[in-house]
């Protein structure tokens, strides 16, 4: 009988450690609060179809980092305090030992975040698969790609008055760039305990986009501007091909340094693409590369999003910064492109200003969808890709300059 | 004497005025600083595509040139090609393409042709 009851005891307190070694027993109420925004995300990501290559690993990063007793990533590792207490020397960006001791997985795939390597590496891909010839054709949609950064500034203006520190109000401000690796690469840099908000806010409005900018498009366009027919570009030659990347890189680089590692990776994708000499590489970049960086980013940057950082006030306030900062945005690319459409004698169709925003090729998307919808026989396309490639050149040149003035 | 910048120089502004001075500074600048940059691209791109063409014109003129007078003294003898002609009916067939080409107002060189040889098939 004896026997019986010692078993059942070791039995029963085996069951009680399971138990309370579960998450179940260890699940607080924010957490659980974060698991189901993951699956929001999740939702949108796979039956809406926003931004899912992204999306995605990013809602399943959060979803991994919000379980109970899971651990597969240690936010102290990278706190500036938490290090500091440790003793390490001033500007250290992460506790070394520790995080080669006691760090796992999604510790070490965040540093390619906090080191500023995904980024660059994620624009090495775009511009392996960006073709610049619109662009080239026509070099005045670049003033289209440099309106449409005008929210990021408007926005950094209003977070200050929020109350949010001048880092903090940069990496907001940047959503409105409409480019979510650019956000990154400067949230990591000036405000990383913002990283998963901005992250979130940030493809969540890449992919709104089709959503967002319609109805200012039309607020700020007549019928005729908007049903204007734009001639064709001209054929843009090989040798400006090759020489315009290298142009780029060195006109930013010597201008805004802190642009040079996000823009020179973006225009060496490009060179090598152009240059017709390096097709492994073009398509490792843009393809293999690509996917690969894509998954390490996503799942890290969603494993920063954890209860504590996430749900707060601010989070909130991020994402109303980060709308107003997009419609802004939009709205200043569609202005510039009315001054255009005066200035060249109606012969620039103002729709494409919204393009400017960075979101590749989806604005330039929305911009040929608007425009059929006033004319059927209206193919606004290619020339919306100009503004919409020099936002992304645009957006990377504000990034440097917030950098610049602030870190 | 040397100018000292200030880390985190941005902490000096604390009272809602400054930072707003500092807020509206930052944006003048950085919107500024935006249209310069990529004005200095737009225009460095236009200069690079004049030159660019301004060269193709050059290098297109003097093959056009000494193509015509051959073209033009052997029209009869195009459809029969022998080896030893070759070389002018290329040249010939080449100027005519690029003429073609400019006359459209399109670039000769994103052609990125060459005429090697002419068979008869």
């Amino acid at each position: 009988m004896q026997t019986i009851i010692t078993v059942l005891q070791a039995f029963g307190e085996t069951l009680l450690r399971l138990w309370q070694g579960s998450g179940f027993a260890n699940m607080q109420l924010n957490q659980l609060g974060m698991i189901l925004i993951s699956f929001v995300l999740l939702y949108l990501a796979i039956a809406k179809k926003f931004e899912p290559l992204l999306l995605l690993p990013i809602a399943f990063g959060m979803l991994m980092s919000n379980m109970p007793m899971g651990g597969v990533i240690h936010m102290e590792f990278f706190s500036p305090e938490y290090i500091k207490e440790l003793g390490y020397a001033d500007g250290t960006l992460f506790a070394v030992n520790e995080l080669i001791s006691k760090g796992g997985l999604l510790d070490f795939l965040y540093l390619g975040v906090k080191l500023g390597i995904y980024p660059p590496l994620i624009f090495l891909g775009i511009g392996a698969m960006t073709d610049f010839g619109p662009l080239l054709a026509n070099p005045r949609s670049l003033l289209l790609g440099a309106a449409a950064q005008f929210g990021i500034f408007m926005t950094f203006l209003g977070a200050l008055f929020l109350g949010f520190t001048p880092d903090q109000a940069a990496s907001i401000g940047i959503i409105g760039g409409a480019d979510g690796p650019t956000a990154i690469f400067v949230t990591k840099t000036l405000a990383p305990e913002l990283l998963g908000a901005i992250a979130v806010a940030a493809y969540s409005y890449m992919a709104l986009v089709p959503v967002i900018q319609p109805p200012i498009m039309r607020l700020l366009t007549t019928k005729k501007e908007r049903n204007v027919i734009m001639g064709q570009l001209r054929e843009v030659s090989r040798k400006e091909r090759i020489l315009f990347p290298i142009l780029v890189t060195v006109i930013v680089a010597l201008i805004v340094p802190d642009a040079l590692t996000l823009v020179g990776m973006l225009m060496l994708g490009n060179l090598l693409k152009e240059s017709g000499v390096a097709d492994r590489l073009v398509k490792t970049a843009s393809n293999e590369l690509m996917n690969i960086v894509t998954i390490m980013l996503g799942v890290s940057v969603g494993a920063t999003a954890t209860a504590e950082t996430f749900l707060r006030l601010e989070t909130l306030m991020i994402i109303v910064l980060g709308v107003i900062a997009f419609a802004f945005s939009t709205a200043s690319g569609v202005l510039i492109g009315k001054l255009m459409y005066i200035t060249s004698g109606g012969k620039i169709n103002p729709l494409i200003g919204s393009a400017g925003v960075s979101a590749v090729p989806m604005a330039a998307r929305v911009s040929q969808k608007v425009g059929q919808e006033e004319n059927p026989s209206n193919f606004l396309l290619m020339h919306a890709m100009g503004p919409n490639v020099a936002g992304v050149i645009g957006s990377a040149v504000a990034a440097g300059i917030l950098l610049a003035l602030l870190k | 004497m040397p100018i000292v910048l200030l880390n985190h120089w941005t902490q000096q502004f604390s009272t809602p005025s400054e930072q707003a001075f500092l807020g509206i500074t930052m944006m003048l600048v950085g919107v500024s600083l935006v249209f310069s940059i990529l004005v200095i691209i737009s225009l460095s791109i236009g200069l690079m595509s004049r030159l660019i063409s301004g060269q193709n014109k050059k290098s297109a003129e003097p093959t056009a040139e000494a193509a015509k007078p051959e073209a033009a003294a052997k029209p009869a003898r195009s459809a029969v090609v022998k080896s030893e002609d070759n070389g002018a009916i290329i040249a010939a067939i080449t100027a005519a393409i690029q003429m073609m080409l400019a006359k459209e107002g399109g670039d000769s060189a994103s052609a990125g042709f060459r005429i090697k040889k002419i068979r008869r098939v």
